[in-house]
């Protein structure tokens, strides 16, 4: 028996294998078309992510075309051959209808009595079966072994892509469209009924419940989203109620868990029918946080500190999932006020890397690695800008402000929606008053963080071995 | 970049590289008699040990360490070292991408700066 899989599925892809892929299967109304490709595990605390990672395009003669497919049995063995340690099998084979697609009783053969059993002997993964519809959506399932040459299908909950825009297709029964009800009417006449009915199944984490955490949090939840993950390990404090929503002077007084307090404000403003909260007081850095993160679809990244972002920035790509980041920076001198900008920005697959905008600096990176950010004799010999932007100064209008935008990033990004998210990484400057949009932001060509896309690499190594 | 390109580079460079393992002090590169070329030290030599840095991807230690000492401690952003008491950690970040070569000029700007 193969070792306990968590219980949930699902397959990522980029946009540029969902490219490849359409074009090698799209062989016109009358004929389907397969290939073999392989995939590498992404596995959080309650789901495993099959992302695929290489195409095994079929040579000349490798496969039976008649009007339905299949594979020779030369081929598969070619594919078998082909993989490298750590990588599983995954059959893709296009349908000629729209939607998520069951399975034919040939497609079962195929992939349960052909490939699963060769596919785990030689791997020790299921065998993934990935199916096209003709509208661009996928669907998904893995075999797992149950005994003896016997392997049971196990559905995936959602099939997502990830490019600058995260399209999910989601299973019908698994993970069902909701009905908008009457108190979501004025947000569903914006984006209209299909819009709302992603947004609100995507699962979506947020890292840090501070001040931009905990409006996003409550913004999520009157929008109507269902599935929340909360990561903070802090507590509420006295200094922390001017600027986190929904936290009250008992939450300070009791040290309530920001999680605690974000949990309790979501389930009091939701629109959804059921909201599923999961709160975790960990640190990403810690092995539970970093599981818990990696459940998610969409991560809200409202941490300040330079390391937890690194992380983030490096599971972007590594596990495709979108990451929405903010920052904020005011300057004053003595008791008074200068100027303040903030900063809002997606990344993952097709986006520019945090780094590579210069929203993460990789010197802060090692510093706060290395404790020094903690460090009041090492900060004090650093010079004095340097010194204010650690500094990390912020007021709720700043934060309200960075969340509302994260907010929108996050519709634009699961919805396409160009119009309400902008086209870029954003910078907004208080005086005088004026958003710039930074359109053409490109990775640097040896960038480390694109370099992980789709590879599913051990961040482990990138936890605080002091939390573990 | 990578830890073993970096330990690769440098014994292509004909440096002596050593990696060690202290346990809970962490992994190391170390590097036996490293030249001095410029500076006040230039002509002498110097181990240099850079910590095996295990994020991913690759983030370069903030700090290099280096035996014996090069300047009094508590100077110049030197201190005690994990690596034991002849050995001085002097706090100097790499400010660009991390790369063997980027390595090897930022060893030999510490030592031509002190």
């Amino acid at each position: 028996m193969q070792e306990a899989e968590p219980a949930e599925f699902s397959v990522a892809m980029t946009a540029s294998t969902d490219a490849d892929l359409r074009r090698h299967l799209d062989k016109g109304l009358r004929q389907e078309d397969l290939t073999f490709a392989t995939w590498r595990p992404s596995t959080g605390r309650r789901r495993t992510t099959a992302v695929l990672s290489r195409l095994l395009l079929p040579h000349d003669g490798e496969r039976i075309l008649q009007g339905n497919v299949a594979f020779t049995a030369d081929y598969a063995q070619r594919a078998l051959g082909e993989l490298q340690p750590g990588e599983g099998l995954a059959l893709v084979h296009g349908h000629l209808g729209p939607g998520w697609q069951d399975m034919s009783d040939d497609d079962m053969v195929a992939e349960r009595d052909r490939l699963a059993g060769a596919a785990f002997g030689r791997t020790g993964l299921p065998l993934v079966g990935v199916t096209s519809g003709t509208d661009g959506s996928w669907s998904a399932r893995r075999w797992l072994r149950v005994g003896p040459s016997r392997y049971e299908r196990d559905d995936a909950a959602t099939v997502r892509v990830a490019g600058p825009r995260l399209r999910l297709t989601f299973h019908p029964e698994l993970r069902p469209a909701p009905r908008a009800g009457p108190n979501q009417v004025a947000t569903v006449s914006v984006w209209g009924d299909a819009n709302q009915a992603d947004l609100a199944r995507v699962r979506v984490a947020i890292i840090g419940l501070g001040s931009v955490g905990s409006l996003v949090a409550e913004a999520l939840a009157r929008m109507g989203i269902s599935d929340l993950v909360l990561i903070d390990h802090d507590r509420i404090e006295e200094r922390n109620l001017d600027r986190t929503a929904g936290a009250e002077a008992d939450d300070a007084t009791f040290r309530r868990l920001k999680v605690e307090v974000a949990e309790r404000n979501a389930r009091t403003v939701a629109t959804a029918a059921g909201l599923a909260v999961l709160p975790v007081a960990k640190s990403l850095l810690a092995e539970e946080g970093l599981q818990a993160a990696l459940d998610a679809d969409v991560i809200f990244s409202c941490v300040d500190r330079p390391w937890p972002r690194h992380v983030l920035n490096a599971m972007a790509y590594n596990d495709l999932i979108p990451v929405i980041d903010g920052g904020i920076y005011a300057l004053v001198d003595g008791d008074t006020f200068v100027h303040a900008n903030w900063r809002i920005h997606t990344v993952g697959p097709g986006r520019s890397c945090l780094a590579c905008i210069n929203a993460l600096d990789r010197d802060d990176v090692s510093l706060d690695i290395a404790g020094k950010l903690d460090d009041p004799d090492y900060i004090k010999n650093l010079p004095a800008e340097k010194q204010e932007l650690l500094s990390r100064r912020n007021v709720f209008p700043f934060s309200m402000a960075v969340a509302a935008h994260e907010t929108l990033h996050f519709v634009g990004c699961i919805s396409g929606l160009k119009r309400v998210a902008g086209v870029g990484p954003q910078v907004y400057h208080c005086y005088p008053g004026e958003m710039e949009v930074r359109r053409d932001t490109v990775c640097e060509p040896d960038c480390g963080y694109q370099a992980l896309t789709a590879t599913c690499s051990d961040l482990s190594g990138n936890l605080d071995p002091r939390l573990a | 970049m990578t830890n073993e390109d970096l330990v690769s580079h440098l014994e292509g460079l004909g440096h002596t590289v050593e990696t060690l393992d202290l346990g809970p002090q962490g992994r190391w590169i170390v590097v036996r008699d490293y030249p001095i070329s410029t500076g006040t030290l230039a002509g002498q030599r110097r181990d240099v040990a850079i910590q095996w840095s295990p994020q991913v991807p690759y983030v370069a230690p903030s700090a290099v360490h280096v035996r014996p000492h090069v300047v009094p401690m508590g100077t110049r952003n030197a201190q005690g070292s994990p690596l034991g008491p002849e050995w001085q950690y002097l706090s100097r970040v790499l400010r660009c991408t991390p790369t063997p070569q980027a390595w090897i000029v930022h060893i030999n700007t510490i030592f031509s700066e002190l």
